[in-house]
């Protein structure tokens, strides 16, 4: 007699349906089909691209085509999906004047106090095409910051919970790191080491380093560290080393980064896995018992087809933290606590520019390597948000380009051979140090369906109210002293010494288009929308895999941990498969 | 071609411009920036020319061509930092806004090897090139 589950084949036409294609749905499709490669998984996706280096070089083309270098989605412009699945391609702008209206055409606002600055792609990878890879782990304290600080929320889960799971999740994706840098960080044990040496620290890195490490700020002793990245520092996983193209957001020309496509590529391999993409999941439907079995979408590649219904005893959601609950909303699902949408969070982020006193020549390597995690920990938390600090091997990042460097001399009239002269000191000696604070979870920072539709399919829109919080404010001013504090023991000049938070109030933020909240997890089902598990506490079927599920953002990178959980759900789905829990 | 290479090495510094070998790849690209220059920037370009010849015996032609007033005309100032950002960049733009247009030869921008780096998303080197003083 084989698992139970084997069973019910004849009921269902699959065992699981995934909606969503990145690193969440990729990663937990792939995790199931080695626990048994007798399930029968099928991945939909609204996007519609390849997954091979044929596509990447495409990509890779495209981008060259756009000629605006800073924009995270060039690569991506001249995919059919960009019209027909629409992503927010405007957010990072700032609020209007009142009256104007906003330039995002994707999100919808309400009365807002800010702009939702995030974006992300809508592609078969998901948003991992356009990430920079950088794969820092949370604190044990960023589980339990109620209870720690007597903010924000703490999760039903904690750091021990996930170390084993982060482990795996490093293997899976491949983090480059050093093991002794990191080891203990504020408590965050590492029972093994990184599956890869940490990347070789840039030219620039080591200047920099070699003036601020062990100096104070405050009370805090600097640390520089390597990031752990999933970022290739020898071959691995059939892909190469790094070749530092400097160019790890928008597009990883070599795929040394890893990107979902790494399983997708796996999963194709896979007799029992399929992959459907250009299909919009537009709504999920229960059976009488509770228990969410019917997926309903719209395969746009295909047109004339009309909406298709697939069926399955388990469904995962992974379709981020903005999509997948706008598909519960849409489907009047999993949400008896009403927090589904609500504590729409983001890391809010910012960076200061300097020019150093010696040539640093940046735009070679990884955009950064290293970080200072010295000050997201400490007392203060109570008040205001930590902040984790990188290093910039990439210039001035977002706040200055070569291009830039050149139209400023140019404004000022500068030509001839003092031109290339005067831009190349300037270049060569950019830097920044860039900052990203916490957010804590609020119920009104929310997502909601809203009444406008899109172009091309006629699909609701999100509807987004979000605001940010003063905890977080706190945490930028703090990074922004701090920053000048370490720019000044580098004996660096600061280019912009323009604040965040204005006196005025007004505020200088960047997104780090890390979405997260919108379904969290929680163990009381009043006011959370999954538990430990992922598992939707109205619909025991249920699952959602992703950043959505966080309960509070901290300070690191999300995609780490959100592989990691997704990793620990994806064992449970396993289980209760295994048991016939819901037959 | 050889009064728009003299006015290209004039404006960029770029003395190589003066005498670009006919089968090099400098060559197609400055046969591109003309016509994309004639094509976007018509007018200011044209003037920019005239100012140009004006100015081509005077003891210091930069100089001579940047003070000249006509040179202050908006149409004939962006024409020139056009001309600019497609050698240095090969990307172009318009009036008042960074270049965001690509004039086909992005790799080949002169700023790379002037900042010793290659251009973004274009390194040919291996593993760890970074750490060391270029």
């Amino acid at each position: 007699m084989g698992p139970f589950w084997k069973h019910h084949h004849g009921t269902y036409d699959f065992d699981v349906v995934i909606i969503g294609s990145g690193v969440a749905g990729a990663l937990a499709a792939w995790k199931l089909a080695t626990y048994d490669d007798d399930y029968r998984i099928l991945i939909l996706e609204a996007g519609d691209n390849g997954i091979n280096e044929g596509q990447r070089v495409e990509f890779h083309h495209a981008m060259d085509r756009q000629g605006n270098r800073g924009d995270m989605f060039a690569p991506y412009l001249e995919l059919q999906s960009r019209r027909m699945v629409p992503s927010p391609e405007k957010a990072s702008s700032p609020k209007p004047p009142p009256g104007q209206p906003f330039a995002e055409k994707y999100y919808d606002y309400g009365e807002t106090t800010d702009t939702f600055r995030a974006g992300y792609t809508r592609l078969v990878g998901g948003s991992t095409w356009t990430w920079r890879g950088n794969c820092p782990r949370f604190l044990p304290t960023d589980f339990r910051l109620k209870k720690t600080y007597g903010v924000g929320r703490d999760w039903p889960i904690d750091y021990d919970d996930l170390e084993d799971y982060y482990v795996e999740a490093e293997r899976e994706l491949g983090v480059s790191g050093n093991h002794d840098e990191l080891d203990g960080l504020f408590g965050a044990h590492r029972s093994r080491p990184f599956p890869m040496p940490g990347q070789a620290l840039s030219y620039s890195d080591q200047l920099v380093k070699a003036r601020i490490e062990g100096k104070n700020v405050g009370d805090t002793t600097i640390r520089v560290t390597t990031t752990p990245q999933a970022r290739n520092s020898e071959p691995y996983d059939g892909r190469p080393a790094c070749e530092g193209h400097s160019n790890c957001i928008p597009l990883c020309p070599s795929h040394a980064k890893y990107d979902a496509t790494v399983h997708l590529r796996r999963l194709s391999r896979m007799k029992n896995v399929e992959l459907r993409s250009g299909c919009v999941v537009t709504r999920l439907a229960k059976d009488p018992d509770g228990r969410v079995t019917r997926v309903h979408y719209t395969r746009w590649n295909e047109p004339g087809v009309a909406e298709q219904v697939v069926t399955a005893p388990v469904v995962v959601v992974a379709a981020h933290a903005i999509e997948t609950p706008k598909l519960l909303l849409m489907s009047g699902l999993a949400n008896s606590s009403d927090q589904v949408g609500r504590n729409l969070m983001d890391h809010i982020q910012w960076e200061v520019a300097a020019l150093f006193e010696e040539p640093v020549y940046p735009f070679r390597g990884p955009q950064s390597v290293t970080a200072i995690e010295s000050f997201r920990e400490g007392a203060f938390r109570s008040q205001r948000s930590g902040f984790r600090m990188t290093i910039g091997n990439d210039g001035w990042g977002r706040a200055g380009s070569p291009a830039k460097i050149v139209d400023e001399l140019l404004a000022k009239k500068v030509y001839g051979p003092e031109l290339l002269v005067r831009a190349s000191h300037d270049i060569t000696r950019m830097i920044r140090l860039s900052f990203s604070t916490e957010m804590l979870p609020a119920p009104n920072n929310r997502v909601q369906v809203s009444s406008k539709v899109d172009d091309a399919l006629k699909l609701p829109r999100p509807l987004i109210t979000f605001g940010v919080d003063e905890y977080s404010k706190g945490g930028l001013m703090a990074g922004f002293e701090t920053a000048k504090v370490i720019f000044k023991l580098m004996n660096a000049t600061i280019a912009e010494d323009k604040p965040p938070v204005l006196p005025n109030g007004t505020l200088n933020w960047n997104t780090a288009a890390h979405i997260m909240g919108t379904c969290i997890m929680g163990k009381d089902p009043r006011d959370s929308v999954v538990d430990g598990w992922g598992r939707c506490h109205d619909h025991a079927n249920l699952f959602i895999v992703g950043s959505s599920v966080f309960a509070t953002g901290a300070t690191a990178n999300p995609t780490l941990t959100l592989a990691a959980i997704t990793l620990r759900t994806v064992k449970e789905i396993h289980r209760q498969l295994r048991h016939g829990h819901w037959f | 071609m050889d009064e728009f290479l003299a006015l290209s090495s004039l404006l960029t510094g770029l003395a190589s411009l003066k005498t670009l070998d006919p089968s090099s790849v400098e060559n197609r690209m400055a046969r591109d920036y003309l016509r994309l220059m004639k094509e976007q920037f018509g007018p200011g370009f044209t003037d920019l020319l005239t100012i140009f010849r004006s100015v081509a015996g005077a003891p210091d032609p930069l100089q001579a061509l940047l003070n000249d007033p006509r040179f202050q005309a908006e149409p004939v100032e962006t024409a020139a930092r056009q001309l600019v950002n497609m050698w240095l960049l090969s990307q172009y733009g318009g009036a008042g806004k960074l270049p965001d247009q690509d004039a086909g030869f992005y790799e080949k921008g002169f700023v790379w090897p002037a900042i010793k780096a290659h251009a973004i998303g274009f390194s040919h080197l291996n593993y760890g090139y970074w750490a060391n003083k270029p």
